[in-house]
């Protein structure tokens, strides 16, 4: 073992966090290291002062002005409600999830003549089914848009850079041209332009190569669209399963707040029944 | 919880009160801003005041267990965090208010000086007392990752304070 790969697990070994083996191996090369006996020493006083001045800073700690005003409404408020998990959470990744049922095909949908379908106005398994196909077809756009770094996650690597939406969203305007692409396993999905008003935001985009939703991984790719903290409701998708373009509608984003792409399933999307519409002409 | 007597919220605020500089400031540093520091402690008093006729070892044990409801609710925003991919650095878009970061300690002030991928292994080794497994979970990333993060961030830390003890030595 080299000394600076002992010196990374030291930390681990003070604390008593290494398994018997790579605990033995740090104490072999100690043995006959000094200078990585010192750096333990050193790394044993530094760690130590690090947490007793921390935490005599957080000890010292005063709160804001306010403070237990607002946590006294918070718990009355919450008084008032339901406690968490007593909605009905909307898990849209399933369907998705290796395994699990998964939708048919694009082009057996427009054979199946499926031209419009709401949420809330179809059978059980058959809206779940429309909401999976809008939420995919939605986050797999707006993952387009808005992945500007990609997260120590396996199933992302290889997404490119494709820049974000918040210069466009600083003022209310026309349609913005975007133009912006990435292909990943045949798939092409192409983000048209995005349009901002004080009513909704509306991203219009293209899938091609695609042969089948499986194709996609949306269970990789399903998220929520929020601006600042707040997830945008999803209003509308609209696909023309010929051409393979989307236009999905979100609510209005507010002018100058990020928006922030969050990976995986959705369980808190706002708002109140929204639409698919399959067929549709762009 | 509806219906519980108001004896019960004020004997469960004058528990808190003494902590809540203290919780306020574990979560700014755990979750590095003002905003989401106030949504963590907000959320971990409600669900603490769900709790609370539940508290076991006496009100002696109350500073300890919020502090530990607390750092569950900043992981649970971290995890959360470790899978949102910003636009944008949020904070170019969200300016700190002045005024309302804590004032420093030298330790915290080089700790928060830190990159936020090595800030957050610090404080929550130090201030949260997670293992290096815990925070490898919390933050989504290997294990080795965690290891060689903290190994940076320490050497860092060493390096800054060892020139703020050098020019305090010189200011004396």
């Amino acid at each position: 073992m080299t000394c600076e790969k002992v010196r990374v697990e030291l930390p681990a070994y003070l604390a008593g966090e290494l398994d018997e083996a790579a605990s033995r191996l740090v104490a072999d090369h100690l043995a006959h290291c000094a200078a990585c006996i010192e750096e333990m020493k050193a790394v044993e006083r530094l760690q130590e002062r690090i947490a007793r001045e921390l935490r005599a800073w957080v000890d010292a700690g005063t709160a804001p002005p306010g403070l237990e005003a607002e946590l006294r409404r918070a718990v009355r408020m919450a008084s008032a409600q339901p406690e968490a998990g007593a909605e009905e959470a909307l898990d849209f990744r399933h369907g998705w999830a290796p395994g699990a049922h998964r939708p048919g095909d694009v082009t057996s949908l427009a054979r199946a003549g499926a031209v419009a379908g709401r949420a809330g106005g179809v059978a059980a398994g058959r809206a779940e089914w429309w909401r999976t196909l809008a939420t995919g077809a939605a986050a797999v756009a707006v993952a387009l848009l808005l992945v500007s770094s990609l997260p120590e996650s396996p199933a992302l690597q290889g997404l490119p850079v494709v820049g974000g939406l918040v210069q466009l969203l600083q003022g209310a305007g026309d349609e913005v041209p975007l133009e912006r692409a990435v292909t990943r396993d045949g798939v092409t999905l192409r983000v048209h332009s995005v349009r901002y008003s004080r009513h909704e935001t509306q991203v219009r985009c293209s899938l091609t190569g695609v042969q089948s939703l499986d194709q996609l991984e949306t269970g990789d790719l399903a998220g929520t669209l929020l601006a600042g903290t707040e997830p945008l409701p999803l209003r509308k998708v609209q696909v023309d399963v010929s051409s393979g373009r989307v236009l999905v509608t979100f609510g209005a984003a507010p002018p100058r707040v990020p928006l922030i792409y969050r990976l995986g399933p959705l369980p808190e999307v706002p708002g109140g029944p929204w639409e698919v519409e399959l067929g549709f002409r762009p | 919880m509806r219906g519980r007597p108001a004896a019960d919220e004020e004997r469960f605020f004058e528990l808190l009160r003494p902590e809540q500089g203290k919780l306020y400031r574990t979560a700014w540093a755990i979750l590095g801003n003002e905003a989401d520091a106030r949504d963590a402690l907000q959320e971990a008093v409600i669900r603490a005041y769900r709790a609370f006729s539940q508290l076991k070892g006496g009100e002696a044990a109350f500073p300890g267990w919020i502090r530990r409801i607390l750092i569950n609710q900043c992981t649970q925003i971290l995890r959360r965090r470790a899978r949102v991919i910003p636009v944008e650095r949020p904070e170019d878009f969200r300016p700190e208010p002045a005024g309302t970061v804590p004032e420093h300690g030298e330790v915290w002030e080089a700790v928060r000086r830190l990159p936020e991928h090595y800030r957050s292994v610090v404080v929550l080794r130090f201030l949260a007392d997670l293992s290096l497994e815990d925070i490898a979970r919390t933050l989504d990333i290997p294990l080795g990752t965690v290891k060689s993060r903290l190994h940076t961030a320490l050497k860092q830390l060493r390096s800054a304070l060892t020139e703020a003890d050098a020019e305090r030595r010189g200011a004396l």
